[in-house]
C-alpha cells in the first residue's frame, strides 16, 4: 500500500468546508474556530492526516466548520471516540473540541481517565459556563449562584476547577485561553498540538445569548497574561494547582502547567513499528495460538 | 468438585476435563459459584463419554468434598453407587446423609499434603490424583498434564506437583483396590471406571467465551476496549493476552460507555474492533450503539447474559435479553443479533460477523451467557483455514488516490444502501460524520427528503445482507426427523440439553425434533413459520420466565407456541429435565 | 481621491490604500495583523478599536450593528467596530481587539 503524500495547504480559507453554520452572531465559537483554523495553517499540518472529534452541543458542529477528517459523536464521548481512533492509527493529529458540559459534566469520567493516560491528543473545550444548545441551563463551570431555568434560585454547587481537574489527573499540557483574544488563544493551540501529550485548554468564550453574567467585558475586565507574571513556573506542579485554584476577580490566560512524560502510544509494544490499522487482518498465526487449547 | 470459593475448585475441574479430554474422552464442564471471592459453596462438575455430550447432569458419579456444604448440597445428587472422596481426618459427617450405596473413599489429603511438605492449596492435587484412581485411569495420563501444564515454570516445579497427585493416586490404589467401605455397609467397587480412547482425534477443549475469543482472533480483531463483567470477562483476558504475540490492544476502560465508544472509534478509522458486556454494561452501551448505526460504522459486541434485572444473579446464567438486546438504543436502525448454540457456532458466527459488519457496515451483537460462555466443552479444532476476510466496500490507499478531491461522499446513496468507505488519513476524502442525521457527504441536515432516503438507506442493508449474504441454516435450523410429533423451539444455550434429550428420546421411539433459531435480527421467519405451520406440536424451551422467544417467533410469523419450558432460577435446564419433559408432552 | 493610511498601534503595522477601500481587505493584503473569521460582520473576531480617525470610517453596517449588540458593545460606542465591515475614508488608527 503506497503512503500518502503530505499535503501542505497554501492559504488558510483552504480550511473553509463551506457548511453553513449556525451559531450566534458574536459566539465565542468563532473566535476558538478561527484560532484553530490559524494554528493548523500556521503549523502546516497536513489536513488529510488531522482528525477533530466532538461531542453535542453548539460548538461541536466544529468538525463540520474545517476541512479537514472530522468525527461529530455523542455528548460527553468525544474523548474516548478520539483515544481509540488514537489507538487504531496514532499517524493522525487528533484533536478534540467540545463544550464545558461535554467535557466537564457527561464526560467528566473520559476527562480524567484520558488525562491519565496522556494520549497525544489536544483537547479544546469551549467553556461558556452555560448549556446553549439546551438554550440555558447552568453547567460545571458556571459560578455558584449563576441563575438560569433549571436553577431559579441560583446554582448552589461550587463551580469545577477545570484546570485544577486536568492538572491532578495527569495532564501533561493544560492552559487557558479567551475566545475574545484570537491571537493568544491560537498560539496556545499550537503549542498544545505540538506538545507531544494530553494537552487540555480550556477556552473560556461567552455565550452571548444565555450567559449574560460572563460577557466579553466580564472577561475583559478579568482576565491578565500568565506569560507576564514573574516567577511563574509552569513546569512547577504545586505552582499550576495553585493557580488552577483562582478565579473571580484575576483570571489568568497562559500555560498553567506543562510537563514531558512517555504518551500512551509510546509505551505500547504493539505500535512500536507500525499502527494498528496497518497490520493486516487476514495474517494471523491462528494456529499457534489454537494449540494452547488441545 | 465441590467445596469453598478460594481453593481451586474450578481450576482443579478444569485440569481434571483437559486430562480427559486429551485422553480421547468428550467432557462438558459446569461449575457454579455465588457472587464472591472467598467462602460461598463452589462447583465444578465435569460429565465425561466415550461421544460428545452436550448439557451438564444432575447425578453424580464421584464426589470429590471439600468441606460439609459439599455433602449438604451435592451428597442428594449422588447417584447409586457413586463414590464420594473427603478428608475424613478433617471433615466427619454423616453417612446416613447418602444412598446406602455410596462408596466412601477416604483419603487424608491434609496430611499427605504436609507430609510432602506442600503448601495447604496442593491439596487439591492430591484430590485429583486420587479421584484419577477412583476413575481408573493409569498415572502417567495425569503426569503428562502436569508435565504440559507446569513445564514453563521448570522441572522441579513438575516433579514436585507430581509426587503430590501421586501421592493421592497410591494412597487410593492402596487401600481401595479391593473395593471402597459403602455408606449403608458392606464394601463395592466402582461400576463406571472409564479407559482412554487409543487413538482418538485430538480435540481442544474450550468454553464459549474462548470460543468467541478465537474467533475475532482469526477474524483479525486488532482492538477490543472492554469493562470486566462475570460472565464475559474471559473474553478481554484472552485477548489481551494475546496482545504482543497477534499485535492487539486490548484497552481495559473507566466504564462501558468508553468501551463501546472506543470501540466505535477504532472501527471508524479501519481496525477490527470488538466489545463485550453482560446486560449491567450493555445497558451503559446502548446510546453509542445508535452512533454506530447512524454513522454506518462497522460495530461486532458480545452481550453475556446473567439474570437480572439490576445486578441480579450475577455469577448465574438465564436468557431474558433477548428483547433487550434486539431494542437496544433509541431510534429505527438495522442491526444483526446472532444467538450461536454451541462453541462451534460461537467461533463461526464470530468470523460472519466480522464480514457482516464490514461488507453492510453493520452493528452485529453476538449474545451468549454464563452457561455457554464459561463451561468447558471438548470439540474438534475449529475449522478456520478457508476463511477469507471480507471487508466489503472498504476503499485501499491507492483507490483513494484516484478520487477526484471534493467529489467523495461517505453516505452515497446506492442500490444496496452501502457506500463505499474511506478511511480517515486517505487522500481527496476529507468528510466529517456526525451522529445527527446527514447528507451523502455526511454533513448536517435535518430535511425532510434527505432523511426518508437515509432510513430508507440503512434499512435497505439488512433486507440485501438477508438476502445475499445468509446462506441456509445461518438463520434457522432443524435438528432430527423432518416429521415428528414434538418439534421443541429453542435458541443460545439451551441447543445442548436440547440436543441431547431429543436424541435420548429418539432412541427410545419417541419422534422428537429441535427448531434452533440462530438468528434474531434478521429473523429466519421463512424457516421458522415454514417448520411450526407444519408442526403437530411444539414446545418452547427457554431459560427465562417471559418466553421472549415465544413473543418473537409471533411477532415475525403470527404463530404463537404456548406450549413452554421455563426455567428463571438461575440455572441452566438440562437435559434429564427436558427429557422428563418430552415424555409427558408424548405420553 | 489621495491614499489614505491604516495604522494598527499595537503591532506598528501601517497600510496605505486609496480612499473608500475596504478594511478587510487592505489588511489581508497588507498584514495589518488582524485576524477574520467569517468576513460577514457575524463572528465578530475582527472586533478593533479605533484609535484616531473614527470619522473616516463610514457609519455602521446593519450587521455591525445587530453583532456589535450581541457583543454587549454599546450603541454609542463609536470607537468599536467590525474590521471587515468598515470602508476606510481616510486616515485611521486602530488596535485589534476590545
Amino acid at each position: 500500500m503506497s503512503e500518502k503524500p503530505l499535503k501542505i495547504l497554501e492559504k488558510m480559507t483552504d480550511l473553509d468546508t463551506g457548511s453553513p453554520c449556525n451559531w450566534c452572531p458574536g459566539c465565542g465559537d468563532f473566535g476558538i474556530l478561527v484560532a484553530l483554523k490559524q494554528a493548523l495553517f500556521e503549523l502546516k499540518i497536513d489536513p488529510e492526516n488531522t482528525m477533530i472529534v466532538s461531542g453535542i452541543g453548539c460548538g461541536s458542529q466544529a468538525p463540520h466548520l474545517i476541512k479537514v477528517y472530522g468525527f461529530h459523536s455523542l455528548h460527553g464521548r468525544a474523548l474516548p471516540v478520539a483515544t481509540a481512533m488514537k489507538m487504531a492509527n496514532h499517524k493522525m493529529n487528533v484533536i478534540v473540541i467540545g463544550g464545558d458540559g461535554d467535557g466537564y459534566g457527561i464526560g467528566m469520567a473520559h476527562f480524567i481517565h484520558t488525562a491519565r493516560r496522556n494520549f497525544d491528543i489536544t483537547y479544546i473545550v469551549q467553556n461558556n459556563q452555560v448549556y446553549g444548545l439546551t438554550k440555558g441551563q447552568t453547567s460545571p463551570t458556571s459560578d455558584k449562584g449563576f441563575k438560569t431555568k433549571s436553577t431559579p434560585e441560583g446554582v448552589l454547587e461550587i463551580a469545577i476547577r477545570p484546570l485544577g481537574v486536568s492538572i491532578v489527573a495527569g495532564a501533561t499540557f493544560a492552559a487557558r485561553g479567551f475566545a475574545g483574544d484570537v491571537m493568544h488563544l491560537k498560539d496556545l493551540i499550537k503549542q498544545g498540538i505540538q506538545h507531544k501529550g494530553f494537552s487540555h485548554i480550556d477556552a473560556l468564550q461567552p455565550c452571548v445569548t444565555f450567559n449574560k453574567v460572563n460577557t466579553y467585558q466580564w472577561y475583559q475586565q478579568r482576565i491578565y497574561k500568565l506569560e507576564k507574571e514573574e516567577g511563574y513556573d509552569p513546569t512547577n506542579r504545586a505552582m499550576a494547582l495553585q493557580k488552577a485554584e483562582e478565579w473571580g476577580d484575576r483570571i489568568a490566560v497562559g500555560v498553567y502547567y506543562k510537563e514531558e512524560r512517555p504518551t500512551y502510544i509510546d509505551e505500547l509494544p504493539q505500535l512500536k513499528d507500525k499502527a494498528l490499522v496497518d497490520y493486516d487482518p487476514a495474517d494471523v498465526d491462528f494456529a499457534a495460538t489454537l494449540q494452547n487449547y488441545f | 468438585m465441590a467445596g469453598e470459593a478460594g481453593y481451586g475448585i474450578s481450576t482443579m475441574g478444569a485440569t481434571f476435563a483437559r486430562i480427559c479430554t486429551r485422553a480421547g474422552l468428550f467432557v462438558h464442564g459446569y461449575g457454579e459459584y455465588p457472587s464472591l471471592i472467598r467462602g460461598g459453596h463452589n462447583t465444578a462438575g465435569v460429565r465425561v463419554a466415550y461421544e460428545p455430550v452436550t448439557s451438564h447432569s444432575d447425578k453424580i458419579d464421584i464426589l470429590l468434598a471439600l468441606n460439609h456444604n459439599s455433602i449438604a448440597f451435592q451428597g442428594p445428587e449422588m447417584a447409586p453407587g457413586a463414590v464420594v472422596i473427603y478428608d475424613g481426618e478433617s471433615l466427619v459427617w454423616d453417612v446416613k446423609t447418602v444412598d446406602a450405596s455410596v462408596r466412601l473413599c477416604d483419603v487424608p489429603l491434609a496430611r499427605l499434603t504436609k507430609e510432602l511438605g506442600a503448601d495447604r492449596v496442593m491439596r487439591n492435587t492430591v484430590a485429583l490424583g486420587a479421584s484419577m484412581a477412583v476413575f481408573g485411569f493409569e498415572f502417567t495420563h495425569m503426569e503428562e498434564m502436569l508435565q504440559r501444564t507446569f513445564g514453563r515454570k521448570g522441572a522441579e516445579v513438575v516433579t514436585h506437583n507430581v509426587n503430590v497427585a501421586k501421592a493421592g493416586y497410591d494412597f487410593v490404589v492402596a487401600n481401595f483396590a479391593a473395593g471402597f467401605p459403602l455408606a449403608g455397609g458392606g464394601t463395592g467397587m466402582f461400576e463406571k471406571k472409564m479407559h482412554p480412547v487409543a487413538d482418538a482425534p485430538k480435540r481442544i477443549l474450550v468454553t464459549g467465551n474462548d470460543a468467541l475469543a478465537l474467533g475475532a482472533l482469526k477474524a483479525g480483531v486488532k482492538f477490543m476496549s472492554a469493562y470486566p463483567m462475570t460472565p464475559v470477562t474471559s473474553v478481554m483476558l484472552s485477548l489481551a493476552s494475546w496482545g504482543t504475540k497477534h499485535n492487539i490492544v486490548m484497552k481495559q476502560t473507566e466504564d462501558e460507555l468508553a468501551a463501546m465508544n472506543m470501540a466505535i472509534g477504532a472501527s471508524y478509522m479501519g481496525v477490527r474492533s470488538l466489545t463485550a458486556s453482560s446486560g449491567g454494561g450493555f445497558a451503559l452501551m446502548g446510546e453509542a450503539i445508535g452512533m454506530a448505526a447512524i454513522t454506518e460504522t462497522p460495530l461486532v459486541a458480545i452481550e453475556g447474559q446473567r439474570p437480572g434485572p439490576s445486578t441480579g444473579l450475577p455469577t448465574w446464567t438465564d436468557q431474558a435479553d433477548l428483547r433487550f438486546v434486539m431494542h437496544a438504543s433509541q431510534g429505527e436502525f438495522p442491526r444483526m443479533v446472532l444467538l450461536p448454540g454451541d462453541v462451534d457456532e460461537s467461533f463461526d458466527m464470530m468470523l460472519k460477523a466480522f464480514n457482516w459488519a464490514d461488507k453492510y457496515q453493520m452493528v452485529v451483537l453476538v449474545m451468549t451467557d454464563k452457561y455457554m460462555g464459561e463451561s468447558l466443552h471438548t470439540t474438534a479444532p475449529f475449522v478456520h483455514e478457508s476463511y477469507v476476510v471480507d471487508r466489503g466496500e472498504l476503499m485501499s490507499m491507492d483507490e483513494a488516490m484516484k478520487v477526484v478531491p471534493g467529489t467523495y461522499k461517505r453516505y452515497q446513496f446506492t442500490e444496496n444502501g452501502v457506500s463505499r468507505r474511506a478511511l480517515p488519513g486517505y487522500p481527496n476524502c476529507i468528510h466529517a460524520v456526525s451522529t445527527d442525521e446527514h447528507k451523502e457527504d455526511g454533513d448536517l441536515d435535518e430535511g425532510s427528503e434527505n432523511r426518508i432516503k437515509m432510513v430508507d438507506k440503512r434499512a435497505r442493508k439488512l433486507e440485501v445482507l438477508q438476502r445475499e449474504a445468509m446462506v441456509a441454516n445461518d438463520g434457522a435450523q432443524l435438528y432430527g426427523p423432518a416429521e415428528a410429533d414434538l418439534t421443541i423451539v429453542g435458541w443460545g444455550s439451551m441447543k445442548g440439553p436440547i440436543m441431547e434429550a431429543m436424541n435420548t428420546a429418539n432412541e427410545n421411539g419417541k419422534k422428537v425434533n429441535l427448531l434452533q433459531i440462530k438468528m434474531a435480527l434478521p429473523f429466519p421467519s421463512e424457516v421458522v413459520a415454514k417448520v411450526l405451520s407444519g408442526a403437530k406440536k411444539t414446545l418452547l424451551v427457554e431459560n427465562n420466565s417471559m418466553a421472549q422467544m415465544a413473543g418473537v417467533v409471533r411477532e415475525f410469523t403470527g404463530i404463537a407456541i404456548p406450549n413452554q419450558m421455563l426455567r428463571y432460577d438461575g440455572r441452566p435446564l438440562h437435559s434429564a429435565e427436558i427429557l422428563a419433559r418430552i415424555n409427558t408432552e408424548l405420553a | 481621491m489621495a491614499d489614505v493610511t491604516i495604522t494598527n498601534t499595537s503591532t506598528g503595522a501601517k497600510a496605505t490604500c486609496p480612499a473608500g477601500s475596504n478594511f478587510r481587505e487592505v489588511a489581508q493584503a497588507q498584514d495589518l495583523d488582524v485576524a477574520f473569521g467569517c468576513e460577514s460582520g457575524i463572528c465578530s473576531t475582527c472586533l478593533i478599536q479605533i484609535k484616531s480617525g473614527q470619522a473616516n470610517i463610514a457609519p455602521k453596517t446593519e450587521q455591525e450593528e445587530f453583532t456589535l449588540d450581541a457583543r454587549g458593545v454599546a450603541p454609542d460606542d463609536m470607537n468599536t467596530r467590525l474590521g471587515c465591515q468598515c470602508q476606510i475614508n481616510g486616515d485611521v488608527e486602530f488596535e485589534p481587539g476590545m
